[in-house]
């Protein structure tokens, strides 16, 4: 019966262990490995001041505009809520484009642009070929077209 | 049927020698298949071109990386609740396979990041959680050589395996709890798989090569545990004289 | 060679099949190698009395 007991009481150590090191890693992903802010938090000036961070989104369309012989670009990293403008040198990554994810390292200046120092695109879970994907945005605007009509009409 | 029977090394050791070369070659025609599927029949990605074709080594290695330790966490309650030996064997068996498939999933995971993302590396939570598996894995494998006991090697892994299960739903869940670079699942039990239907079928069957490997392997690699922990048994001088197995 | 180019991702494609093959021969050889000694140690002890 002891060395029953004896294996519990290890075994109830061990759950014991698994809570606080969930505990533990929870709380260590949660203030240090959140790997990006949204540009609403960053204009609500919930990213860290004053340090590097990353702030990701998706860049606005319309808003590249790339510096004539340089690898200077501007851009606008947006959440469709808050806009916070981008500036940076150096060569972005393929998948980089307007109206995809984007997540960039940099400084928050007080002007409020964001200063990269290195630019990641971040890609959806989608994976289709070209023409699926031709097809669905022929739809989606085709949808975005007739939408109003169809509101106007009681 | 009593399964008792089968769970006692010396009937499993014949089994699994019989089974394992089946078990490896499935796993290979499914590999041929998933490989015929995934770069031939599979059209290109509108977003990532050929870069994509990585996902059907990734994504099932990245699987088992997981689903191996949730599996090692099952023979280890087994090996404490019920006291048996094989239980602790295939834990024990199960782990360098795991530690590969994590490492196989970290490595084509830098080189898919490389021209996708514009990184080999960053530390998000997905990725970060799934290198602290590896360490977890390369843990479980010391633990094992440090304790000379072999019985009490199996209860300190037992423990180890169970507390270290805590990792695997982080790793799973992280690109929903936290923002990460990584994207969310495309495959999931909840929601309709968002990739087109040849490479799907393409990544599971590859998918299920990874599992057939990881059976075929860890069977041979319980054999090789049951000859080193029963060395001088008799019933295994006896299975040795009387067959070529 | 189109195929080899991969659309001029092959060095990413390559090195990630690649080192994805080396591992697992790895892995099948050195497991089938210590089987195949620890079988042979066996059955050797016992010959030997």
């Amino acid at each position: 019966m002891k060395a029953r007991h004896r294996r519990f009481a290890w075994i109830g150590a061990g759950i014991a262990l698994l809570g606080v090191a969930a505990a533990l890693v929870l709380n260590a992903f949660q203030s240090n490995l959140v790997f990006f802010f949204t540009p609403t938090q960053v204009v609500a000036q919930e990213a860290p001041q004053g340090r590097p961070f990353r702030i990701g989104g998706m860049v606005e369309t319309g808003s590249l505009v790339r510096v004539p012989n340089t690898v200077d670009v501007k851009f606008v990293v947006t959440d469709s809520v808050k806009r916070v403008p981008v500036v940076y040198s150096g060569l972005l990554p393929d998948l980089f484009k307007e109206g995809k994810g984007v997540v960039a390292q940099g400084t928050l200046r007080t002007d409020g642009t964001f200063h990269a120092t290195e630019v990641l695109a971040k890609h959806d879970e989608n994976y289709m070929p070209p023409e699926a994907a031709a097809a669905m945005e022929a739809a989606h605007q085709h949808k975005a077209i007739s939408m109003p009509t169809l509101k106007e009409t009681p | 049927m009593n399964l008792y029977r089968y769970s006692a090394p010396a009937a499993f050791y014949p089994i699994a020698g019989v089974l394992a070369p089946w078990f490896a070659l499935a796993a290979a025609l499914c590999a041929l298949v998933g490989l015929y599927v995934g770069f031939v029949v599979a059209p290109t990605d509108f977003q990532q071109g050929q870069a994509y074709r990585i996902i059907f080594i990734h994504v099932p290695t990245a699987w088992m990386s997981m689903f191996i330790w949730l599996v090692m966490a099952f023979w280890s309650v087994l090996a404490l609740a019920l006291n048996t030996r094989l239980s602790a064997m295939m834990a024990q068996a199960l782990a360098p396979t795991g530690a590969w498939m994590t490492f196989i999933a970290l490595w084509t995971g830098a080189f898919w990041g490389r021209p996708t993302w514009g990184t080999y590396w960053a530390w998000d939570a997905r990725m970060t959680s799934e290198l602290i598996l590896l360490f977890l894995y390369f843990g479980v494998i010391a633990l094992r050589n440090a304790i000379d006991d072999p019985r009490r090697a199996d209860r300190a892994c037992a423990v180890f395996t169970i507390v270290g299960a805590v990792n695997i739903p982080i790793i799973y869940f992280s690109v929903q709890w936290w923002n990460t670079l990584h994207q969310g699942a495309s495959v999931s039990l909840t929601a309709a798989p968002s990739m087109a239907a040849t490479m799907l079928v393409g990544m599971l069957v590859m998918a299920l090569a990874a599992w057939l490997y990881t059976i075929a392997v860890v069977l041979v690699r319980v054999r090789t545990i049951i000859l080193e922990r029963e060395r001088g048994a008799a019933w295994l001088d006896a299975t040795l004289a009387t067959r070529r197995v | 060679m189109q195929f080899l180019d991969m659309g001029n991702y092959g060095f990413y494609v390559w090195t990630a099949y690649g080192v994805t093959a080396l591992a697992i021969a790895i892995e099948v050889i050195g497991v089938r190698l210590r089987w195949r000694a620890l079988a042979r140690a066996a059955g050797e002890e016992e010959d030997a009395p």
